[in-house]
């Protein structure tokens, strides 16, 4: 049988099966699922505001997949520990300063920006409604326990900026402490809060079962 | 051509196998959907749920957002565990295809054929699988990773589990066994111990008990108890070493399949000596050790040891030191050991001669003081007194509680101590003040969110109504009320926010209350499993929900505890499967494990009273102290023929009694909870009664209704057989006493109990009245109507000091010609002894033999009992000061309240006896101990042989009783 003719049969058998998947469970966590569209939808709407083209590939499927797992378990803490939605002006004013070209989008190609990436306004109010949500959570929940004492931000000084200024300024003094302690603590207190909420997302990850399905339901090439 | 291109070639491959990936339901976007279907066609859920939860129909425009949602929905129902959906394009639209693939739940965890320990139950939940949860293949794993540690912990080591699954596809239900092959079990063999020398290991794994009598009849079988016990003996003897942070841990247990032996390998760090000692006050190792937790703890870090110091701090200022000082310190020696120095300056001793409590208006002084702890001294129950910091923190707590739960937010508690009352040194005098402030109330009550038939319902139950004291105690408490309502009619996700916002009158509130109900959950249906030998007929009429009714918790409790009342299941486990989804209607689980057939109950006793041994004594027809020891034995087949019945054999033996009963009992008759039956069989030779030994071979049928929570109503059919043998009176003189004799009764009790503790009563009343009638009707011998009917009543005069008394009256009527005189002797009234009258050794109460001057019981009986129990040393010992008044008469008409004994043949008067007793609480109840002095107990006349000759001879019913026992007379 020649290629050409194989090509006509797998045609053909692609064409009589009896439908296409057009959606499907990729991830269930706990109750919650995150289906194959969602994951597509949040690659397009991050690559549409990082201003990149969309990547649609596995790894970077599984890698958004994997993303929207920690979103969902922040979304279930929120609802049980009873946490109050972002206030939807917020997400307005975040599209607000979307559409008035903070993505390099003149306002009135937006919308047409969107359909580029085969998305629209309403998936990405969702996304941002979300995004709104996760860094409401994180400011609640971790920033409150997180400090930073002044032996930890001279050691940081002392060990790390200051060499690191001298390394990248041959001949320059480094600045005071007192000038850059600000900026040091900020820094250190957002380091802080991240491993805060990697500690709380890797115990939350253990206490669900979460099930990827990869045979069943593909999410990339 | 002949030849594609590669490139083709790899598209139209990604195109069957991933082509999905690009195949997105925006290609779809707005086309009809122009049927939905689902494959397979038979879905766990029925059609009309299913419809419900799609938020896509036929008609619609196909919108991947609302498909998206549509899989959501599905999926949160928890019964599926794949969903994908399929389309189709058709020439007028689209035709979507739910594929689905079903979610697993887990059923009865079987685990056969492994001897105890462990039981079933420990390796049902070692597996970690829990009833009505999703099951995973993944879990069978797991599970049987986990059992395989178990059964080795537990010394078997060579066994084999095959595990297997048997679905049961229309329920989703997944029923797990484990076939074991448990093999041998392990024994130990001589510890391999690590972190001591070879000596002191030797010492030490001596210490472990694992061995049989030291090692004389080898070493035991493994144990996970055993290897755990004797791990923490060998810390308890490093610690008895003053090793108090010695570390012992059992790194693995090292099976050898030749000799079958487990080596325990033992790692011990014994860690630095640590010696904890207290000086300034004199205190014995075991309060040191019970005071300051560094002992339990095993480590001795500064928050434990300030523990310790404050415990030592309170236990002083217990005994009345109040201003006792405790500090410490730790030294660490050259040598490695540590000193702890506790150094206790006690200071002097104080007494509490005054607690004063003022400032409180709303409640009474007794409505606080019972609530306080502090206790001013008293002459021999608290010498001292009950002081210290904490219990006046937690009394002063406990007021403010009390008003803050009555409205008084406002509340001040606050505290004076002088130490030099009325003059005296160390005489403290306490005075607390209540500054009550305002009363809060409720202004205004606001109830939204409920259903008007629910909200009918609970309005009238809330504590924070309008006009009601308003307290976050009350809110607390309406919460409860409402969530265990809705909890109770199938709402498990009900919610409850309140909101309270000032009134326009100053010191109000209104309160408004916001129900969320959430959906209500119904029972799809029923699913048992477990049951061996039980007919599943007697469960089944135990649950009470059924189909469609709402999934209430309180149900599913109530019918575990009437299944467990049934005293047949060692385990009755209830779920609900797929506790999380979202369904409207859940399958309910009920899961058993029938506990053993036969149980075996054996225990020793003693009696010592004044009851002569048990052998008729001619010189002392009163009797004389004796000691009785008793032995009784049982024997029970539970869950006879699967019914839930019970066979039973019970035998006592003691010096005095001879006792073997054998009962067949039905609790829950006819799937009636409140009902009883029982049939017994009795062979008893009883030798209580001095007079005679009587022999009784007896059956009975009884059913026993309980009527409400205190009230019971008891009706019995008795047959018996009497028989009196080593008669101590001439059986010429009583003829018809001493015959054999049949007797069938039918009697009735009605029981009334309203005793707060029916063990020890503090409060209420406790009434009983037993009729019974003897007849030729019933084969009886002897016809008769007897009457036996008690009245007791308990009241708290003072808040530890209770009066109890108690009537008890008997009458007995022959219905045949010759008068009571006609009566067996088995079945006329004894009285006396430590449970009725105190005045008399046991059953020596009543008329008595002129001849012998042995009793020979009567027909009427009036015995009172007063009794005031008092505290008199600490928390545990108490006395009792009582008078007990009556006797045992010849005939009703004979009751007397006469105090006088006419002459030694005169019994028909009423004998007083006064006494102390004292009792010691125990676990079990008090134990006590009764000094009576009947000051008008009777005297009798009786014949004695002396020198062939017979000689009268008078004697007295000692003045002088004493009983020892268990439990409160009455």
């Amino acid at each position: 049988m020649t290629m050409r003719r194989l090509a006509l049969v797998t045609l053909s058998i692609a064409a009589a099966s009896a439908g296409e998947v057009i959606d499907c469970i990729a991830v269930s966590v706990g109750r919650n699922v995150i289906t194959r569209s969602a994951i597509q939808e949040q690659a397009r709407i991050a690559a549409f505001l990082n201003r990149e083209p969309a990547d649609l590939s596995a790894t970077n499927l599984r890698r958004t997949a994997e993303r929207l797992v920690d979103v969902v378990l922040i979304r279930r803490e929120m609802e049980i520990s009873r946490y109050a939605a972002s206030p939807a002006v917020e997400v307005e004013k975040i599209l607000e300063g979307l559409r008035a070209g903070r993505v390099a989008v003149k306002p009135e190609d937006f919308a047409q920006a969107l359909t580029a990436y085969h998305t629209d306004e309403a998936a990405l109010r969702r996304h941002l409604a979300l995004q709104t949500a996760t860094m409401r959570f994180v400011e609640l929940r971790f920033r409150p326990g997180s400090s930073v004492s002044d032996a930890e931000i001279d050691v940081f000084y002392r060990d790390n900026f200051a060499t690191e200024f001298v390394r990248q300024n041959p001949g320059k003094a480094a600045p005071n402490l007192d000038d850059v302690r600000d900026r040091i603590e900020a820094s250190l207190l957002e380091q802080r809060v991240d491993q805060a909420m990697e500690q709380w997302l890797k115990e939350a990850r253990s206490q669900v079962r979460i099930t990827y399905f990869p045979e069943s339901c593909k999410v990339g090439s | 051509m002949t030849r594609a291109s590669p490139r083709l070639a790899a598209a139209l491959v990604w195109l069957l196998l991933g082509g999905a990936v690009l195949s997105a339901a925006d290609d779809y976007r707005n086309l009809p959907i122009v049927q939905i279907a689902f494959k397979p066609a038979e879905q766990p859920l029925p059609p009309n749920e299913l419809a419900a939860l799609l938020p896509l129909k036929v008609g619609d425009k196909l919108d991947p957002e609302v498909l998206r949602q549509a899989i959501e929905h599905l999926h949160s129902t928890g019964r599926y565990r794949e969903i994908a959906v399929e389309a189709q394009r058709t020439p007028d639209g689209v035709a979507l295809e739910f594929v689905t693939t079903g979610t697993w739940f887990i059923g009865r965890i079987s685990t056969e054929g492994v001897p105890e320990p462990p039981n079933r139950g420990q390796l049902a939940s070692a597996t970690k699988l829990h009833l009505g949860e999703e099951f995973n293949a993944d879990d069978l794993r797991e599970a049987t990773r986990n059992l395989k540690a178990k059964l080795e912990a537990n010394g078997f080591f060579e066994a084999r589990i095959d595990p297997g699954v048997k679905y049961n596809e229309p329920r989703q239900q997944a029923d797990l066994e484990f076939r074991i092959d448990h093999g041998p079990r392990a024994k130990f063999t001589q510890p391999v111990v690590e972190g001591v020398t070879p000596a002191e290991a030797l010492r030490l794994s001596g210490q472990a008990s694992w061995k049989y009598f030291g090692g004389f009849l080898g070493w035991k079988p493994v144990t996970e108890g055993r290897v755990q016990r004797g791990v923490e003996r060998i810390r308890r003897s490093l610690a008895k070493q003053d090793y108090l942070l010695s570390r012992v841990s059992l790194k693995s247990l090292d099976y050898s399949s030749d000799s079958r032996r487990a080596t325990p390998q033992l790692t011990i760090d014994r860690g630095p000596k640590v010696e904890i000692r207290a000086t300034g006050a004199k205190l014995s190792g075991a309060r040191l050790r019970q005071l300051v937790p560094v002992f339990q703890e095993q480590s001795v870090d500064r928050d434990l040891l300030v523990e310790g110091k404050r415990n030592l701090q309170s236990y002083f200022q217990a005994q009345g030191y109040f201003q006792a000082k405790v500090d410490f310190d730790t030294e660490s020696l050259p040598n490695g050991r540590r000193n702890v120095t506790f150094t206790v300056d006690r200071g002097a001793r104080y007494r509490l001669a005054r607690l004063t409590v003022n400032g409180n208006r709303y409640f009474g002084a007794d409505t606080v003081r019972e609530r306080l702890s502090l206790q001013p001294a008293t002459r021999i129950r608290y010498r001292y007194g009950k002081f210290n910091a904490a219990l006046l923190e937690a009394d002063k707590d406990s007021i403010r509680e009390l008003y803050q739960s009555n409205g008084f937010r406002d509340v001040r508690v606050e505290s004076t101590t002088a130490d030099t009352f009325g003059g005296k040194a160390n005489s403290l005098a306490v005075t607390i003040a209540v500054e009550e402030g305002p009363q809060w109330f409720v202004a205004a009550q606001e109830f939204t969110g409920a259903a008007l038939e629910h909200r009918t319902f609970l309005e009238p139950r809330l504590s924070s109504g309008g006009g009601q004291p308003f307290s976050e105690a009350n809110l607390a408490q309406d919460r409860d009320t409402v969530l265990n309502y809705y909890y109770n009619r199938g709402y498990p996700n009900a919610k409850l926010d309140w909101v309270v916002t000032p009134a326009a009158m100053p010191n109000q509130v209104n309160v408004k209350f916001e129900v969320t109900e959430g959906a209500q959950q119904f029972v799809r249906g029923l699913m048992v499993g477990g049951l061996v030998a039980t007919d599943p007929e007697l469960v089944n009429r135990r649950i009470k929900l059924a189909e469609n009714a709402p999934l209430s918790q309180a149900y599913m409790v109530e019918s575990q505890r009437r299944l467990y009342d049934l005293g047949i299941f060692a385990r009755v486990d209830i779920a609900v499967q797929n506790p999380d989804g979202e369904e409207a209607s859940k399958y309910l689980l009920y899961e058993f494990e029938e506990g053993r057939k036969y149980s075996l109950n054996f225990g020793l006793g003693a009696e010592i009273a004044r009851i002569g041994g048990g052998t008729p004594n001619f010189d002392a027809p009163a009797g004389q102290p004796g000691f009785s020891p008793r032995v009784s034995l049982g024997l029970t087949r539970n869950n006879i023929f699967g019914t839930g019945h019970l066979v039973s054999a019970q035998m006592r033996l003691s010096n005095i009694q001879k006792r073997i009963l054998s009962t067949y009992q039905a609790p829950q008759f006819k799937g009636r909870d409140d009902v009883t039956l029982t049939i017994s069989a009795l062979y008893d030779i009883s030798r209580d009664v001095r007079t005679f030994e009587g022999r009784r071979l007896e059956g009975a049928v009884q059913f026993s209704k309980r009527l409400s929570r205190a009230n019971t109503l008891q009706t019995r059919f008795t047959y018996r057989r009497n028989t009196i043998h080593n008669l101590a009176i001439a059986a010429n003189d009583i003829p018809i006493y001493s015959q054999p004799v049949r007797v069938g009764v039918l009697s009735t009790t009605l029981i009334q109990d309203h005793r707060d503790d029916p063990i020890d009563s503090h409060r209420g009343y406790y009434n009983s009245a037993d009729f019974g009638y003897a007849s030729k009707a019933f084969a009886s011998q002897s016809d008769y109507f007897r009457l036996l009917a008690r009245n007791s009543t308990y009241h708290r005069v003072a808040r530890d000091i209770v009066f109890a008394r108690s009537t008890t009256l008997g009458a007995l009527t022959n219905l045949r010609s010759g008068g009571t005189a006609a009566i067996p002797l088995p079945e006329r009234y004894f009285s006396g002894g430590a449970s009725t009258h105190r005045g008399f050794p046991d059953n020596q109460a009543g008329p008595r033999d002129l001849t012998t001057g042995f009793p020979i019981g009567g027909s009427a009986l009036l015995v009172n009992n007063l009794e005031l129990r008092v505290p008199v040393y600490g928390e545990n010992l108490g006395a009792v000061l009582f008078h007990d008044a009556g006797n045992v008469y010849s005939g009703t008409a004979a009751i007397s309240f006469r105090i006088r004994q006419r002459n030694p043949a005169d019994f028909n008067y009423m004998v007083h006896a006064v006494g102390l007793g004292f009792r010691y609480k125990t676990p079990v109840g008090p134990v006590r101990v009764d000094f009576a002095f009947p000051a008008n107990s009777p005297r009798f006349s009786f014949e004695r042989t002396t020198g062939g000759l017979p000689t009268q001879v008078t004697q007295r019913i000692d003045r002088f009783q004493f009983h020892f026992s268990l439990g409160q007379t009455f």
